[in-house]
């Protein structure tokens, strides 16, 4: 099969849209996440979103929609409990993760066990995405690159530094929050993509890319985002073409991304 | 003569973290065009003034005015400039150019969504090329060395042409030459425009030639007052001995017959 052809299914094509948009959003947050040292939130809500998806299939109703609510409420706890307790910020984040997950496998055995349809939240199945999914993931990530399009210098001033983005009239705590709240709801709309065991990759991966080789902070956002849509495009592609896993494939062509721009790095001395 | 406006007024300042104290009973007032040093030792609590000033932090006891607004309703931050304590420490491999970090200096005068214009970047050559700093525009932030890092930071911090100018420690990380340089321009600033300076330093030596007025720093105002007044306070008798207060006054005295 070549592209061509490949392009002519309608699933995907609704693979591909829902894809780009999703990996847009995830690089583009995943820079301001590292850089603030926060990128481990991402790891625990995506455990989360794997807790509130089988609680959904255990219950009989649609995983995602009971995802939404369930994580942007870790999301907001974590942070809550971050500027409280702000030396032990990331063990926190590991109690919710592996909460997440203890709750996840409880609630799995209780319904069906590990089925196809568990598995598939797990490590995602982009190639299955309905209509409707792909028309309220596309809606959900525009509304997050809107909000990151909109306060981009603000995010840019409390990346930086949390001082002087206070001074400068910004209101952090609203921000962290925001930031927060953003990072929950790319978790739920990448559950398809991606699944919930690689979803930090999404995040993760194209930023830290775009690191190794950025110039300035607008060159990393970005690089980060042509990194992460090119290889979800790539990803599809190529898991169509060999019958692969399209999530797997998606962050191993992350990852090769990555492993070329650290090697740039190296063999350049940027 | 006119009576000049106050710029920082304090009020009995107390601060605790925990059940330490850090800052007790802290009374000043800074009026435009002063030149204040504040002086202390580590863990004197300098720097927790300053953030309590900037409202950073909330002290726990006392009032405190900034332009005669109390700092829970102030929203002029654009009158103030404030350069921090160790800023290569904290963002040395933070991936943001010259100019991006020089641009968050027009934050605080802008609206929302907040976008850097053709005049903004204007403004911000314009300042770069004031500090003689032109060529570092388009550099990485990290490769900058402390010297270049400091004057970026202090041309940020003045790019609004601020009224009031907070320093915490700014010139550490000088080295003599630069430093003199440094202050030579904050002296200029302070005398043509009058703008307000509050400086913070552990070293005496650095601020005795610029500064109007000294404040000494030990968990309370040991002393507040002009340079004279500080070489015949007894108190700062007590504290330094009569030999030490004697060599700096002296030091001091002799920098300014030169």
């Amino acid at each position: 099969m070549n592209i061509i052809e490949i392009l002519q299914f309608d699933f995907v094509q609704r693979a591909l849209i829902t894809g780009i948009f999703v990996a847009l959003l995830c690089s583009l947050l995943g820079v301001f996440l590292i850089l603030r040292r926060m990128s481990l939130i991402g790891d625990g809500l995506s455990h989360v979103s794997f807790g509130a998806v089988a609680l959904g299939l255990s219950l009989g109703l649609f995983p995602t929609f009971i995802a939404l609510p369930i994580v942007i409420l870790a999301s907001l706890l974590i942070n809550l409990l971050n500027q409280k307790t702000r030396y032990y910020g990331d063990a926190l984040i590991g109690i919710i993760s592996s909460s997440g997950i203890a709750f996840g496998i409880i609630f799995a055995s209780i319904s069906n066990g590990f089925n196809a349809d568990i598995l598939s939240y797990l490590f995602g199945n982009i190639l299955t995405i309905s209509t409707q999914e792909m028309l309220a993931s596309v809606f959900l990530s525009g509304l997050v690159l809107a909000i990151i399009y909109f306060f981009y210098y603000h995010l840019f001033a409390l990346t930086f530094n949390e001082d002087y983005a206070k001074i400068a009239g910004v209101k952090v705590t609203f921000y962290n929050q925001l930031i927060a709240l953003l990072t929950g709801i790319s978790v739920v709309v990448s559950i398809k993509v991606v699944g919930t065991m690689l979803f930090s990759a999404l995040l993760i991966i194209p930023a830290m890319a775009s690191l190794q080789i950025s110039r300035s902070f607008k060159s990393t956002v970005i690089l980060s985002a042509v990194i992460g849509v090119i290889s979800v495009i790539i990803g599809i592609f190529t898991s169509v073409m060999l019958n692969i896993p399209t999530g797997g494939t998606i962050v191993i062509v992350n990852l090769l991304f990555f492993l070329i721009a650290f090697s740039a790095r190296q063999f350049f001395k940027m | 003569m006119s009576i000049d406006r106050t710029i920082l007024l304090l009020k009995n300042i107390h601060y605790s973290y925990g059940k330490q104290s850090v800052l007790e009973n802290i009374s000043c007032e800074i009026k435009k065009g002063d030149f204040v040093g504040i002086v202390g030792q580590n863990g004197s609590g300098k720097s927790t003034l300053i953030k309590i000033i900037l409202n950073l932090l909330q002290q726990n006891i006392g009032d405190i005015r900034l332009f005669e607004k109390s700092t829970k309703n102030f929203n002029e931050w654009w009158r103030i400039g404030y350069v921090p304590q160790n800023i290569s420490i904290s963002n040395m491999y933070f991936p943001a150019t010259v100019e991006e970090v020089m641009s968050l200096g027009l934050l605080s005068k802008k609206d929302f969504s907040r976008r850097i214009t053709k005049e903004d970047k204007m403004n911000i050559k314009l300042k770069l090329t004031q500090f003689n700093i032109l060529d570092l525009k388009n550099k990485l932030i990290g490769a900058l060395s402390g010297g270049q890092l400091q004057r970026v930071f202090l041309a940020k911090a003045l790019l609004l042409d601020p009224d009031f100018l907070i320093l915490d420690e700014p010139a550490s990380a000088l080295d003599t030459a630069t430093r003199k340089e440094f202050f030579s321009y904050l002296q200029d600033e302070n005398q043509k425009r009058r703008m307000t300076i509050l400086f913070v330093t552990h070293d005496m030596s650095h601020i005795a030639d610029s500064a109007n007025k000294l404040m000494f720093l030990d968990k309370k105002v040991l002393f507040y007052g002009s340079f004279k007044q500080f070489c015949i306070s007894p108190q700062m008798t007590k504290f330094f001995g009569k030999e030490a207060q004697h060599s700096i006054c002296h030091q001091h005295i002799d920098h300014e017959h030169h």
